[in-house]
């Protein structure tokens, strides 16, 4: 409640509809005229001061009658919302709760209920029952039954499955009781939300029924009726229109803005923000500082990247700082856990940052281009002619509603001028190279067809399609079972091998690394730790993070082992970082040293970099913990 | 996809069966005597008990239903009690008013509840506000209240079109368009924002997915990945809602067609309630239940077209 009046518009819609319910309750006092008084003298007045809001064709005042008029049409809906809610809460609750059969006649029922023309069946009753109003509005308020069950009905399902609820039903607590002790309340608020949105309807429809002269009799006001009223009169006068149709729109509006209002509530409190969306960068908004040169002969290059998320309107780091290179036809690893920025910083190379990352610093060139931020027909040419980039997820990366070949002849297309029939040609060559079989079958399959391992081949031959130089693998065996993984790193060994690909693998896994990378570049919260050629980080690493997470590799570990050594604690999250050396906190040789400032990468031999104050001296004892 | 359709049809049997017994059932079981109420109490019991037996109301319920049923799997819905015209001729004449007003006002609605809802979703912002905010206004606004409006301004005041009755087609093409504008606009506000808001919603979700992301970075242009993916994902959603619209946009033709005085399915209920005319609202429930059954079977041929998961079965 206190949420709802400091949302301003949540807040003025209910005061505004309490200001209309306590006028229609208190019309005999409030009301200047008898609705009923007529002067023909003063018939189709305009607003004035004896007539707030002018006079109908009997000289009845609108305001007066307006109030009078509320009374019927409120009522009439309130007996509707009773009707709903009483019927329609433990119907779903029932349905949610109780699951099995119970639930799949309620949902059948709902689904029958939810096809039937309401308008027509209220006016079935209506004369069947000799214009009896208030059968018809019970009728209507079951009618608006259905939906209210499917809603309640999955609200309480996902209560239902919660871990206090299973707790309750194991403690012995009837079946009743935990109904409406303990999943009622937690409804409460989709419940408000469509007692809402049912008053509202019923509104509309009790007043589109007057208009046809199903309401009030005459010449008892209501909202519906006047606007029949003011239909006849409207050549001369439009304020009775104005007037009545006014006072139905700004009653349905205020309790479906009440309604729009409680579900943001709701919503927001049960589910947190979902921001996965991408938001393109604004153009030259990020300050790009170039604090070091790109190296000379490299294919990418990326400099001094600095990843920013908006948390709260401030701009916390997930990236801080990183170089690295990549040199044609070069394999290098991006190692680290799951939050250590490595996804970002291979999505800031091909422009892709999601949630709402930006690029705060940094350069990243390619081919001795300038390629930060790029946006426009520029960045469509790099994305999939010059960089290609396969996502974590390879079933999730492909369009469910897209055959697979007309998706890869897109993307030939979009990077060469070929014909319809040279581009599906090239698709069933690509789809070959990336070993699949049978690729004329594939090139006609829709994603759900496809197995994972298929599915990730499939994009292997889609990274190919606009020929590119460098290749971006996110974790490209995360998703797959053990022999389709060691099927896949041949894959790119191969097409490395034959087309002088460089590639840029993002992996936790020690054993893809190991397998397919020339060098590593290991991330620990956001910051380059350690750089080496692979072969000599196996082993005898520099940085005890490196060490930690190799030792935790279970291909590491040696036979007959008891557990595998887990390095303690947790990642710090962004903008929990130590200003000193960010693995500190977790590191077994931490020592005063490591907390007295940034730690900058050092050189610690050819080809060699690393984060740690000790690397100098840890290097040569190279001994597992 | 035929077996999606079969399970459709086989759904839909218990529909009809419960719509034509709901009906019937209200008409059998109605308190006090029909003939009463129809001829009014000044006649004999007689001339009562005669016009029971000749509607049939002095057998049970069920027998009466079961007789009802097979005159109607026949195609005889009875004769109108006011006109004594079959019901069927008499819903005939009016349906190709009420079908030409749904049909326009179901395509006004779909084309441009999409095109708001998409342009919305992709420029956000003012867009997105004024979006939500004409759909708000949308539900609010009372769609007999909007057609008095929309006649008097351009109808009364302005002559751009006649203000109320129906042309048929082939009379005067011209005229017959003319005369459904108003009614379509009038039915097609409400739902054209709603569905623009569930368009609006649905291609958000879309382009947040990961297979947008990768038409990116396969380097296909923005456009050509909203018109070409982004749109059909989109529009799966969207298009389920359509059955639950229609059923909404049935109600509203009734008094759209009062308000603009077509003679269509819906000015026929409403006369046939005020004169207690039972066959005949009753056809038009059967009527627009046999409606709903046809536009859900095209929703699932929709939703088959549109997602090749659901042609599994």
């Amino acid at each position: 409640m206190r949420a709802l009046l400091r949302r301003p518009l949540g807040a003025a819609a209910l005061i505004i509809l309490l200001l209309i319910v306590v006028a229609c309750a208190a019309a005999p006092w409030l009301a200047p005229y008898h609705p009923d008084a007529a002067n023909l003298n003063d018939a189709l007045a305009g607003p004035g001061a004896a007539h707030w809001l002018g006079t109908d064709e009997l000289g009845r005042d609108i305001l007066s009658r307006l109030l009078y008029g509320g009374r019927p049409a409120l009522l009439d809906s309130l007996l509707v919302v009773a009707v709903t809610l009483v019927i329609g809460v433990p119907a779903g609750l029932l349905a949610g709760f109780l699951g099995g059969w119970a639930d799949r006649l309620t949902m059948q029922l709902v689904d029958v209920g939810l096809a039937l023309p309401a308008m027509v069946i209220v006016l079935v009753v209506l004369s069947v029952f000799g214009g009896k109003l208030t059968i018809a509005l019970i009728a209507l308020g079951i009618l608006l039954v259905p939906p209210l069950v499917r809603i309640v009905r999955s609200a309480a399902l996902a209560v239902r499955s919660e871990l206090y609820v299973d707790a309750a039903r194991v403690s012995g607590v009837p079946p009743a009781r935990i109904a409406t002790r303990h999943v009622l309340p937690r409804l409460r608020g989709t419940i408000l939300v469509q007692a809402s949105i049912v008053a509202a309807l019923s509104l509309l429809f009790t007043t589109g029924l007057a208009y046809l002269g199903f309401g009030a009799t005459p010449p008892d006001p209501s909202w519906g009726s006047m606007t029949a009223e003011a239909s006849q009169t409207l050549a001369q006068s439009p304020w009775l229109l104005i007037a009545s149709g006014g006072i139905i729109g700004l009653t349905v509006l205020c309790l479906g803005l009440l309604a729009d209002t409680l579900r943001d509530l709701t919503v927001a409190k049960w589910t947190g923000d979902q921001s996965a969306v991408y938001i393109p960068a604004p153009r030259g908004a990020a300050k790009y500082t170039a604090n070091e040169s790109a190296s000379v002969g490299a294919l990418l290059s990326v400099r001094g990247l600095t990843v920013t998320i908006q948390q709260n309107a401030i701009a916390v780091p997930v990236v801080q700082d990183v170089s690295l290179d990549i040199r044609a036809g070069e394999t290098v690893g991006l190692v680290g856990e799951s939050g250590s920025g490595k996804t970002s910083v291979a999505r800031s190379v091909i422009g892709l940052l999601r949630g709402g990352a930006r690029i705060e610093a940094g350069r990243i060139v390619f081919d001795g281009a300038d390629v930060t931020g790029l946006a426009g027909a520029a960045a469509r040419r790099l994305r999939g002619g010059q960089i290609a980039f396969i996502a974590q997820e390879p079933m999730a990366a492909l369009d469910p509603t897209c055959r697979i070949g007309p998706l890869l002849a897109q993307a030939v297309r979009c990077h060469q001028q070929v014909t319809a029939r040279e581009a599906r040609q090239q698709v069933l060559d690509l789809l070959r190279q990336a070993q699949l079989p049978d690729p004329e079958r594939v090139a006609r399959c829709y994603p759900h067809q496809l197995s994972g391992g298929m599915a990730q081949r499939v994009a292997v031959a889609r990274a190919l399609a606009g020929r590119p130089r460098l290749l971006i693998a996110d974790e490209p065996t995360a998703a797959l079972d053990v022999t389709v993984q060691a099927e896949i790193i041949a894959l790119l060994r191969g097409l490395q091998e034959q087309t002088g690909l460089a590639i840029l693998v993002v992996s936790h896994d020690w054993g893809v690394v190991a397998e397919l990378c020339h060098r590593a570049v290991v991330m620990y919260a956001g910051q380059v730790v350690e750089e080496a050629p692979v072969a000599g980080l196996i082993g005898a690493a520099a940085h005890p993070y490196t060490r930690l997470l190799l030792a935790a590799n279970p291909a590491q570990a040696p036979d007959g082992a008891t557990g595998l050594p887990v390095i303690p604690g947790t990642i710090p999250a962004p903008g929990e970082w130590p200003a000193a050396c960010h693995f500190s906190p977790r590191c077994p040789q931490a020592a005063d040293a490591c907390t007295v400032g940034p730690v900058p990468l050092h050189e610690i031999a050819a080809a060699r970099r690393s984060r740690c104050v000790l690397s100098a001296t840890a290097i040569e004892p190279a001994s597992q913990p | 996809m035929w077996w999606l359709i079969g399970r459709r049809l086989i759904l839909a049997i218990p529909l009809l069966f419960i719509v034509s017994f709901l009906s019937f059932a209200l008409v059998a079981l109605t308190p006090g005597d029909p003939a009463v109420s129809i001829l009014g109490s000044y006649a004999t019991p007689a001339q009562d008990a005669a016009l029971d037996r000749q509607l049939g109301f002095d057998q049970p319920v069920l027998v009466q239903y079961g007789h009802w049923l097979a005159r109607v799997l026949h195609g005889n819905l009875g004769t109108s009690l006011s006109s004594a015209q079959a019901v069927t001729t008499e819903l005939n004449s009016g349906l190709g008013v009420t079908l030409c007003l749904v049909i326009g006002a179901t395509l006004v609605t779909a084309v441009g509840g999409v095109a708001l809802g998409t342009l919305s979703a992709i420029r956000g912002g003012a867009v997105g506000r004024a979006t939500d905010a004409i759909a708000m206004l949308g539900f609010a606004i009372p769609a007999f209240w909007l057609g008095l409006v929309l006649r008097d301004l351009f109808a009364v005041r302005w002559h751009l079109v006649p203000a109320t009755g129906y042309e048929p087609f082939t009379q005067s093409p011209g005229g017959w368009f003319q005369s459904l504008i108003l009614p379509v606009a009038t039915l097609a506000a409400a739902g054209m924002t709603g569905i623009a808001k569930q368009t609006r919603d649905s291609m958000r979700d879309t382009l947040a997915r990961d297979y947008v992301d990768a038409l990116r970075a396969d380097g296909v242009p923005e456009w050509r990945i909203i018109t070409r993916h982004a749109l059909r994902n989109a529009a799966i959603p969207v298009v389920t809602m359509l059955g639950t619209f229609f059923v909404g946009l049935l109600g509203g033709t009734v008094l759209v067609e009062s308000v603009f005085a077509l003679p269509g399915l819906g000015s026929m209920a409403v006369t046939a309630t005020t004169e207690h005319d039972l066959p005949v609202i009753v056809g038009v429930a059967v009527y627009f239940a046999v409606g709903v059954v046809l536009v859900n079977l095209l929703v699932d041929v929709i939703y088959g077209w549109l997602d090749p998961r659901a042609r599994v079965s």
